[in-house]
């Protein structure tokens, strides 16, 4: 196999230039630079405008060939039938990295697809890697490099991402964002004239920062060589991928989009499982798995404890679990013998543990901690953190709020709930296995103010919205802990 | 069906499938390919009844469909008869196969196909007349490991007919590892060779057996084997 194709200095570059900067807040060029600015990118940055003068501020250069220096990287936002130009002032320049955000390539038909193979093969007898054409830009949050068309700023985190689609990464961003989740990368990889999807994800797999690789594929253009990137990166990382055209409909909007011809869906489906890559539906199971493999331990087997404060919560639960190859093994005499002397004699007496609805002081954190310390379950799902708390909003505003037996109740609820949240945080280290939260409390928006979902969102803990989400999070993760094992 | 052959691509009748695959490591079942209903009914002997006759050439694609398959037969009366029947319905049919019957419900489906993306992949799955109504099949894409070759069968809905089956013994996981192992080898060595469907294969015993064979390959594949 080659060797991975050294990304660093498109990740990690200490000057840019971006040619077709422009003061014109409706050209991308603008835009991408105000972006870059607001960033905070600490290296050197030159804008190139062939009219010159100051762009946002900063002296602006005529060409490539005018700069003081080679920039380590060159960000090109120019008309596509200037950017041959643009490349060969790059390559005269001895520049090692450039990336294409201009569309009208291979994308728009012949001949601009010429051209692009042309750029491409140009590019590689010269030793200059060419990242895109028609892709939205990157972002390195180590390098505080925000260099997009969206303006989106996450914090650092061990997430990287790379999509075939600038807006679909830029979704995966903005959700992270507002959990308050960090990223590590992300690049909008366009039509991959020369840099592919396959190379993104071997420089990731070698990237130290990168815990969790999430890709977004619509089409893959050496199927061998993905496949190939993908054995070498998952026995040392996990790679989520979401596919987009599977479908005639979807196939021919994708078309359209990045020029994809289609493989069979069902092939597909097939060689993601046979090297472990882990398929999901859609983009918000997408953000559920990776988080939890950013931030909770993996799971040593399948056997799944599940703790309930409603009975119905706790039967989607158990349906999704059981049909994702989750197995919940029956509570034995002794954890039976434990739960009975605190919980209430009506309690389930079952793996679903429901608490039927007791408030008992710190009976949930106590069977948290037992079942968390069982050694026949290898994961936990926690169904209903923060539901108490969501109710507290009716109190606030009930003119019986007064009533002194209220109030109390309120409290207990939210010091119920927080000490909930704490313990889960708390179990996840001592114990190592995962806890996965679900909670209805996050439907809606009102969440934003529920402190024990905030608590869990600070500490990189994820709550999901239904039972089901938890239960098929979960099942991910086993099934990649099966891959990395071996 | 009847096929013109592609400019590009070649069908093999499925003797010389079976005859190639049979070199590569392919368990295929026994068989003698014939002219004349003497010749037929000395090798349907030698094979022992009850046999399977068929009419054998490149042109039929579904044999079954064309009514060129006899099942069961039992004895030499049987054979003639079965003779006189394909006659009957291809007058220019280019030979006969005759072959043991293998017996078991159990039939699955495995092959070589190809994707855009991937190249030639292996295909298993639920064989038979149920392959096209239910298409409970997987892929492999080669080069891949006998574990992987195992998981993958595993993924299917038909995984249970791998184990015990009403009566009938478990699938032996070494021969169909092994069948699985050859075919992504001929995916991954021979670019050449662009379509394989063996359906059925039944498994017996520690065997499992290609009863039908069907090859697509290229015109260079096809002038290679000639010379």
């Amino acid at each position: 196999m080659s060797p991975v194709k050294d990304l660093s200095l498109l990740f990690y570059p200490k000057s840019i230039c971006l040619v077709g900067a422009s003061n014109n807040p409706t050209k991308w060029g603008c835009n991408v630079l105000h972006n870059l600015l607001m960033g905070g990118f600490e290296g050197t940055i030159y804008p190139i405008n062939h009219k010159a003068g100051d762009v946002l501020g900063m002296k602006a250069y005529p060409s490539v060939l005018d700069l003081p220096e080679t920039p380590d990287l060159a960000m090109i936002c120019v008309p596509s039938d200037t950017v041959p130009q643009v490349i060969e002032d790059l390559i005269t320049r001895n520049a090692k990295v450039a990336f294409i955000i201009s569309s009208g390539f291979s994308e728009a038909g012949e001949p601009q697809s010429r051209m692009e193979r042309d750029l491409a093969s140009r590019a590689e007898q010269s030793g200059l890697i060419l990242a895109g054409p028609n892709g939205q830009g990157l972002v390195c949050t180590g390098s505080k490099l925000y260099c997009l068309m969206a303006g989106v700023y996450n914090e650092e985190g061990p997430i990287s991402i790379v999509s075939q689609s600038g807006n679909v990464g830029g979704t995966l961003m903005f959700n992270a964002y507002h959990h308050g989740f960090g990223i590590n990368k992300f690049v909008s990889s366009g039509n991959e004239a020369s840099v592919k999807l396959h190379d993104y994800i071997r420089y990731f797999g070698t990237d130290p920062t990168t815990r969790v690789i999430l890709v977004y594929v619509e089409n893959l253009k050496d199927g061998q060589a993905f496949l190939e990137a993908c054995r070498e990166v998952i026995p040392r990382k996990p790679i989520v991928l979401l596919r987009g055209g599977k479908t005639k409909e979807g196939a021919s909007a994708a078309k359209s989009h990045t020029g994809a011809m289609a493989t069979s869906t069902e092939i597909f489906d097939a060689a993601c499982k046979q090297v472990g890559v882990l398929q999901v539906e859609d983009l918000n199971q997408m953000f559920q798995v990776a988080t939890a493999l950013a931030y909770q331990p993996l799971p040593t087997g399948n056997r799944l404890g599940i703790m309930t404060l409603g009975g119905g919560w706790g039967v989607l639960a158990s349906d999704a679990a059981s049909q994702c190859g989750l197995v919940l093994p029956k509570l034995s005499d002794q954890i039976l013998r434990e739960f009975s002397s605190f919980l209430p004699t009506f309690w389930s007496r079952n793996n679903p543990v429901d608490l039927v609805a007791t408030r008992q002081p710190g009976s949930m954190t106590k069977v948290l901690e037992i079942l968390a310390r069982w050694d026949d379950v290898d994961a936990l799902l926690m169904l209903g953190v923060g539901y108490g708390t969501r109710g507290l909003h009716m109190t606030q505003q009930s003119p019986f709020r007064d009533n002194p037996m209220m109030k109390m109740v309120a409290d207990f609820v939210l010091q119920e709930d927080m000490s909930c949240a704490e313990t889960i945080v708390r179990l996840i280290r001592e114990v190592h296995k995962p806890i996965l939260v679900c909670s209805d409390a996050v439907l809606g928006s009102r969440n934003i103010d529920n402190a024990p979902i905030l608590h869990l969102e600070r500490q990189n803990i994820l709550v999901h919205p239904t039972p089901g989400d938890g239960a098929k999070t979960l099942s991910a993760m086993w099934q990649y802990a099966q891959f990395q094992q071996r | 069906m009847e096929i013109t052959n592609h400019i590009s691509h070649i069908a093999l009748d499925e003797y010389q499938a079976k005859s190639f695959l049979k070199t590569r490591g392919i368990d295929v079942v026994e068989e003698y390919y014939v002219h004349t209903a003497d010749e037929l009914s000395r090798a349907a002997k030698d094979l022992g009844y009850p046999v399977v006759v068929k009419g054998c050439s490149a042109r039929i694609l579904h044999k079954s469909d064309a009514g060129l398959v006899i099942v069961d037969i039992r004895d030499e009366k049987e054979v003639r008869q079965a003779y006189e029947r394909i006659q009957r319905i291809d007058q220019g049919i280019e030979g006969i196969l005759v072959q043991r019957m293998i017996p078991g419900r159990r039939e699955f489906l495995a092959g070589i196909a190809q994707d855009p993306a991937f190249g030639s992949c292996v295909v298993f799955g639920l064989g038979g007349v149920l392959t096209e109504a239910l298409r409970d099949i997987t892929y492999l894409i080669p080069p891949f490991t006998e574990e992987e070759a195992w998981r993958q069968c595993q993924s299917l809905s038909c995984t249970r007919l791998l184990g015990s089956f009403r009566g009938d013994p478990p699938v032996s996981q070494k021969a169909l590892t092994r069948l699985l192992l050859a075919l992504g080898d001929l995916a991954h060595r021979c670019p050449d060779i662009l379509e394989v469907d063996l359906n059925p294969v039944k498994p017996l015993g520690d065997r499992i057996i290609a009863v039908d064979a069907l090859l697509i390959v290229t015109k260079e594949f096809d002038a290679r084997c000639r010379q």
